[in-house]
């Protein structure tokens, strides 16, 4: 069955002076689904979600829902689409409870207060991220990995139905990187959230993702469902390191072992030499 | 957190009319508790109390909560706790303007022009006030020109004009006419002794309308402190509210400093104890900054007013040094 497209990624091209960043790309990914976005450091991937996210001026266009993203204002944006990324950490201590409320504001005029109902939707938000004992405790002393959850649980109150997290599980221990993409994958399954995520992980991609796009040097270099498009011949194209593919019997997923050669490793892959 | 509040407010309406009760002219406490309630017992008094001390009050008052609301929007739309209204060469411009004053006044051919004699009284603030605004537009083009418009660019441009309008001040004062030169070494200490009922009510309005703005714009303040792309998402055009932001904080402190002259760590001070005592979101900052500021500085004054028999100690000198100490006790690790 073809799923109509929800998020239609078209033609996005990004350049800096006369460096080019993104060429051409384009891709779909239907309503309820994570779309992960691999690659390789310096391949365009914080700037094809950043184009997504309306965060920079680009050529092309994204569609979410039939509708131009570009065309909305960034109040009308912010009702359809959560951004989670790295933070910078607040100077003030903010409190947990007061992060997670920020995701009402697309939705309030400059004189409304909060209501009964908003204060109920981030209460319920921060049980969903397991944070409701943390909600009085600033938001700079959480650990990493419950600060991705509280970033989420305030894309949640944001209401947002497309979510884009730029590598969220970066830094994170093996425990709350699963934890994480977990969440995720109940949002999109029981919520129907549609999810653009960036991971560095071929395994966890593999794991969670339900559509991948490969990136190099700006351009899509393969898409679609993890197992076909992981190959052996990929990742040495890609990233410059050997593999060994298998598929696992617990889950069907495929699992991907990965022996680089670093013989000389101070010299750089290609593209970085390129880039 | 409601009694401390509650204790807020009621200092906020304590604090002004407690300080009625100090000055040079001797009234007496049944003298001002009758002007307060009914008609003052005396012409003489009734000038003393409406004309002079109670607008004075008001404006120590005002003066506090705007140096303090305009430091508490800088620090979060700079996200740097150490922004100050006089990081942006507000004072040091001003400062500059009233040089320039201080030299023409002491110019023979400028006092002999045809200027009526209701103006002169305006032109030193008037001059410091270009000044001040000057400053500003120089530090935001400088800004967003050649610098790239990033925050951090304008506070780096900031401390530049400072200084160069600081340097340029200081020149003008060595070269200038020493009686001059002293009127304006004064006034960039700081003195609320210039102030009078018209500006009074001029300042009481502007402290108003910047409050509500500021307020309004709380949660988009908020939004930003976890860094200008985050803002965006939810939706906050940064750009624009940054600059609002700037030109209210500029604003307010032209005109503070235009009358008032150089009252410096009052912006700086408050909306870090403010933070501290009431919280960080920027609605309960702007109110606890308006209340909190204004006790602060009538207190000050009194100190400026009473400390020294017949003399006045000009009020930028207590704000830094009573401040420093209030402030050290106010922020030790409990």
């Amino acid at each position: 069955m073809v799923l109509k497209p929800a998020l239609r990624v078209e033609n996005v091209n990004y350049h800096i002076e006369k460096h080019h960043i993104l060429s051409g790309v384009s891709f779909d990914v239907p309503q309820g689904q994570i779309f992960g976005l691999l690659g390789p450091n310096g391949a365009g991937k914080s700037s094809l979600l950043n184009a997504i996210s309306g965060l920079t001026d680009f050529d092309g266009d994204v569609f979410w829902r039939d509708e131009s993203l570009r065309r909305l204002s960034a109040q009308q944006r912010a009702k359809q689409l959560a951004v989670v990324h790295q933070t910078n950490t607040p100077i003030f201590a903010l409190t947990t409870e007061q992060v997670v409320a920020m995701g009402l504001l697309p939705h309030k005029s400059l004189l409304s207060r909060h209501s009964r109902h908003d204060k109920k939707s981030v209460s319920q938000a921060l049980d969903y991220v397991g944070l409701q004992h943390k909600r009085t405790q600033a938001f700079s002393a959480l650990s990493g990995g419950e600060q991705q959850r509280c970033l989420i649980a305030r894309a949640l109150v944001q209401q947002a139905s497309l979510l884009v997290l730029d590598e969220p599980v970066n830094h994170l221990d093996v425990y709350y990187q699963h934890q994480i993409l977990g969440l995720l994958k109940t949002l999109a399954k029981t919520q129907g959230k549609t999810i653009v995520i960036s991971l560095h992980d071929l395994n966890l991609a593999s794991k969670y993702c339900d559509t991948i796009g490969v990136l190099q040097r700006g351009q899509l270099r393969a898409i679609g469902a993890p197992e076909t498009e992981i190959t052996h011949e990929l990742i040495q194209h890609v990233f410059s390191v050997d593999s060994d593919i298998r598929t696992s019997t617990k889950d069907g997923r495929i699992k991907v072992d990965l022996y680089p050669n670093l013989e000389g490793h101070s010299s750089s892959r290609s593209e970085d030499v390129l880039l | 957190m409601k009694f401390k509040w509650i204790l807020l407010v009621v200092l906020a309406i304590a604090a002004p009319i407690g300080s009625l009760f100090f000055g040079a002219a001797s009234l007496s406490v049944q003298d001002i508790t009758v002007c307060l309630v009914e008609q003052c017992s005396s012409v003489v008094s009734e000038s003393i109390f409406w004309d002079i001390r109670f607008p004075r009050v008001m404006v120590g008052f005002l003066v506090g909560s705007a140096l303090a609301i305009s430091g508490a929007t800088l620090q979060n739309v700079t996200r740097n706790s150490l922004a100050d209204p006089y990081l942006f060469g507000v004072v040091s411009g001003a400062g500059f303007g009233a040089s320039i004053a201080s030299l023409l006044f002491a110019n023979e051919t400028f006092l002999a022009a045809p200027i009526p004699p209701e103006v002169k009284p305006f032109l030193l603030p008037m001059f410091a006030f270009t000044g001040s605004l000057l400053a500003v537009l120089l530090v935001r083009s400088i800004a967003s020109s050649s610098l790239g418009g990033r925050i951090e660019h304008m506070l780096l441009a900031g401390i530049a004009v400072s200084f160069m309008l600081s340097a340029l001040t200081h020149f003008l004062l060595f070269i200038g006419d020493p009686y001059a030169t002293n009127q304006v070494i004064f006034w960039l200490m700081g003195s609320l002794s210039r102030v009078d009922t018209a500006y009074m009510w001029g300042l009481l309005g502007i402290v108003m309308i910047c409050t509500v703005v500021l307020i309004l714009l709380g949660p988009r303040l908020d939004a930003l402190l976890l860094g200008d792309e985050s803002a965006q998402t939810l939706g906050v055009n940064v750009q624009q509210l940054r600059m609002l932001c700037l030109i209210v904080c500029a604003l307010l402190t032209a005109v503070v400093v235009a009358y008032c002259g150089g009252i410096g760590f009052v912006g700086l001070m408050i909306p870090h104890i403010v933070r501290r005592w009431f919280g960080v979101t920027s609605r309960r900052l702007m109110l606890g900054c308006v209340l909190l500021g204004g006790i602060f500085m009538v207190w000050v004054d009194v100190i400026a007013r009473a400390a020294v028999p017949n003399q006045e100690i000009p009020i930028g000198i207590i704000t830094s040094a009573i401040g420093s100490v209030f402030f050290l006790l106010a922020m030790r690790k409990t």
